[in-house]
């Protein structure tokens, strides 16, 4: 099963490491966006969706959903349009990426392929994020995660 | 391409990182899995090591003062010119007139190299820039760190007591302390601090005391703690604390801190219950008062509770607590030194590392500025301080020097460089030594220096201090209640470092916090008119600023927080000075508020 980087909101501190470790490992830009929401700091980051909407909604091809599921923006065809950043659900990918160097989530390929977590991952003081298959976190964050009874998860941390 | 290790000193924690080299220039970022601190995690701050070995600002080469601006020179220039000075300094106005600074992010090498210097020159006139919470916190614990306490262990205790924004300030410890709550049923996590953090919504028990009320809070849960132990339980120290305790009464304790004595009654218990428990301090600057007094009653508290209990002090500089133990008992202080300068008694100024006009802005230290008549400034970065300066030198970073550095616990790391400083830049130890040299000394290294071993506190003194907080504390809002009617308390983050010089020049810092803001009270904004934002104007006793308002429901009424890493916040604070400790007073500070059109 591939695997994906996934947030514990429950363990979220809001410190905003995972978006400074993008930072620091992607030339300056960083993928991972932190937002606020009353109760807490909360990271925004690719979810490298089974059917993505970015990939259908790209006019010149230029995202491509690789054979380990990684969904990567061609740098070389992209022509700077925002159609993707517009078609995303979650709101993941930056605008910016109308400046042609930003890069959409990649998961860190290279670290990867060296067989390291993607340094958001690795990076993060409090375990809200981690690099694990769809079917082995699922259990646990019904669990951990507090999405049973309908409450919201950050008010279950007392 | 090399990986190299070093360690942060963006806090006092101590963690490892890599650093990705090649060819002289660092890559990027690695990972430190191995290291017992952190296990490779790194907080914002830690991704800095990058920016300090890349950074195109940094300073490279000495520069002389040349009419209004400054020009470049070679270090034989810079350190004659500079020895020469120091020669006629001493020979007109005596050797007392020359005055040392350091910030503690120096190596406990440097400090030692520092202090001897001043020694060789004649001058007593040597001091650490600690910043005033760290200075409170190790002036109760006296240095020592009670070290039985690793933070790599802290997932096996079953009750953690956090005193301060903890995850805010170090989020390194953030996985271990929600890893400890979440082991076992039963665990607990108590958190005293004014402010709904993200620590505190991980607690079990938030005591939301009003601000600088810590070491009342803590002496409350002493005092239920010791109300209901044995004589033989409270062991030593018993008998006169229980006796000092009785005489702060409990409408005192829960008037002057706003939590009722049973909610103290009931965190006393948990803690005391618990098989393992440790306190952790974690002050921030403008947020704590009274912290030699929290230092020591953290210690009798995990002395006089059941189990096995432990303190874990943290600081804010990398190497706090090392340089304390270098220089224990300074002649003077920092704030003394720059009161001896303001009175124009420190003709000649050499200051390595802080900015200290933009940590501490305020009147008295640019009236010091403004009476020494030779500043010498050794930096990273171009800084406030370098304007003014006659000598600005560039110092390496702690990635680029050799030396060892004590974390909070007084472990000792040895840090070595990853990469040879920018330009000509060079250790400020190489700085200090070079210009020894030039006065004809030598810093021959001493002998080791010796820890103090056990702790004795006293407790009658501890008592009246803590008994003397909620007098403190009412007198200045009754006197400011009119003028005043706010309190501000420094707000702690995870993107900037101590007065935030150095991280002002970074790129993922000014992506996220560029600029200060004040939090209010929704409540509070409303009443001011206040809807959506818009600028305030602060006043307080020492100063104003404007700042950008944002409204949250986290703080308590009455009460405006703003992060300390700003000079336009931490203006509003001031230069006063705690005469019973010798230093800067820690505290939140009062203040008006007036709304910007």
């Amino acid at each position: 099963m591939a695997k994906r980087v996934f947030v514990n909101l429950d363990y979220c501190i809001g410190c905003g490491s995972c978006s400074a470790a993008c930072y620091y490992s992607h030339n300056g830009f960083t993928n991972v966006h932190y937002g606020s929401v009353p109760e807490a700091t909360i990271p925004f980051i690719c979810r490298h969706c089974e059917d993505p909407a970015c990939v259908a909604a790209c006019p010149n091809g230029a995202i491509k959903k690789l054979d380990n599921g990684v969904i990567k923006r061609m740098n070389m065809l992209c022509v700077g349009c925002g159609s993707c950043s517009l078609a995303c659900p979650f709101g993941v990918i930056d605008p910016g990426i109308r400046s042609y160097t930003i890069l959409k989530c990649d998961l860190c390929i290279e670290r990867l392929a060296d067989g390291k977590e993607p340094a958001c991952v690795t990076a993060c003081p409090s375990g809200a994020l981690r690099f694990e298959g769809v079917s082995e976190v699922s259990e646990e964050y019904i669990l951990i995660g507090g999405r049973v009874g309908g409450q919201h998860p950050i008010f279950r941390r007392r | 391409m090399v990986e190299k290790r070093s360690v942060c000193l963006f806090c006092s924690l101590g963690c490892g990182l890599g650093i990705e080299v090649d060819g002289g220039g660092a890559l990027g970022i690695e990972y430190y899995p191995e290291h017992p601190v952190n296990n490779g995690r790194l907080c914002p701050r830690g991704h800095y090591a990058l920016e300090l070995l890349n950074h195109p600002h940094r300073l490279y080469v000495p520069q002389i003062r040349d009419g209004e601006g400054l020009r470049k020179a070679s270090w034989d220039e810079a350190l004659n010119l500079l020895a020469t000075r120091i020669d006629e300094t001493r020979k007109s106005y005596g050797p007392q007139s020359i005055g040392i600074v350091l910030d503690p992010n120096h190596t406990n090498e440097e400090v030692e190299a520092g202090l001897r210097l001043a020694e060789a020159i004649g001058t007593s006139n040597f001091s650490c820039s600690f910043s005033p919470e760290d200075y409170g916190l190790l002036k109760g614990l006296r240095g020592l760190s009670y070290s039985e306490i690793k933070a790599e262990e802290l997932e096996e205790f079953n009750c953690i007591l956090v005193i301060g924004s903890l995850f805010e300030s170090h989020p390194i410890l953030a996985k271990r302390v929600i890893g400890a709550k979440y082991k076992k049923r039963g665990n607990s996590l108590i958190v005293i601090d004014p402010q709904r953090t993200n620590t505190a919504l991980f607690a079990n028990i938030h005591l939301e005391n009003r601000p600088g009320s810590e070491a009342l809070v803590l002496a409350g849960i002493l005092k239920s703690l010791i109300k209901g132990a044995s004589e033989e339980a409270v062991g030593k120290w018993g008998g006169e604390l229980k006796a000092g305790l009785e005489n702060i009464p409990d409408e005192a304790i829960s008037q002057a801190s706003g939590i009722r004595m049973g909610q103290l009654a009931e965190a006393a218990r948990v803690f005391n219950d618990s098989e393992k428990g440790v306190v952790i301090l974690s002050p921030g600057f403008g947020r704590h008062r009274g912290l030699p007094e929290l230092a020591q009653l953290s210690i009798l508290l995990a002395n006089l509770s059941k189990g096995e209990k432990g303190i874990l002090p943290l600081f804010t500089f990398g190497n706090a607590l090392g340089s304390y133990r270098a220089a224990p008992n300074p002649v003077k202080t920092f704030p003394q030194l720059i009161e001896d300068a303001s009175g124009g008694g420190i003709k000649l100024l050499l200051l390595f590392g802080e900015d200290i006009l933009s940590a501490y802005p305020s009147e008295a230290v640019q009236k010091a500025i403004g009476q020494v008549e030779f500043l010498v400034s050794a930096g990273l970065f171009p800084s406030e301080i370098s304007k003014f300066a006659h000598i600005v030198l560039p110092s390496a970073s702690w990635l680029e020097k050799s030396g060892t550095v004590s974390s909070f616990k007084g472990r000792d790391q040895v840090l070595e460089p990853v990469l040879p400083p920018p330009g000509i830049a060079r250790p400020d130890l190489e700085i200090m030594s070079q210009l020894a040299t030039r006065l004809g000394f030598s810093l021959e290294p001493k002998a080791q220096r010796k820890a103090e071993k056990g702790i004795s506190i006293d407790i009658q003194g501890l008592i009246r201090g803590v008994a003397s907080l909620p007098k403190e504390m009412t007198a200045e809002e009754e006197g400011a209640k009119e003028e005043y009617p706010y309190l501000l308390v420094g707000e702690e983050n995870s993107i900037h470092f101590a007065d935030g010089s150095i991280t002002r020049n970074f790129g993922w810092a000014m992506e996220v916090l560029p600029s200060p803001y004040i939090e209010i009270n929704t409540r509070d904004a409303e009443k001011l008119g206040l809807d959506g934002g818009g600028e305030v104007l602060v006043r307080s006793r020492s100063g104003e600023s404007t700042l950008p308002v944002q409204i949250t429901d986290r703080i308590p009424q009455g009460v405006l927080f703003a992060p300390s890493h700003f000079p336009q916040v931490r203006c509003l604070y001031g230069w006063r000075i705690d005469p019973d400790l010798g230093y800067l007073e820690s505290r939140p500070e009062r203040v008006s508020l007036m709304v910007r059109d």
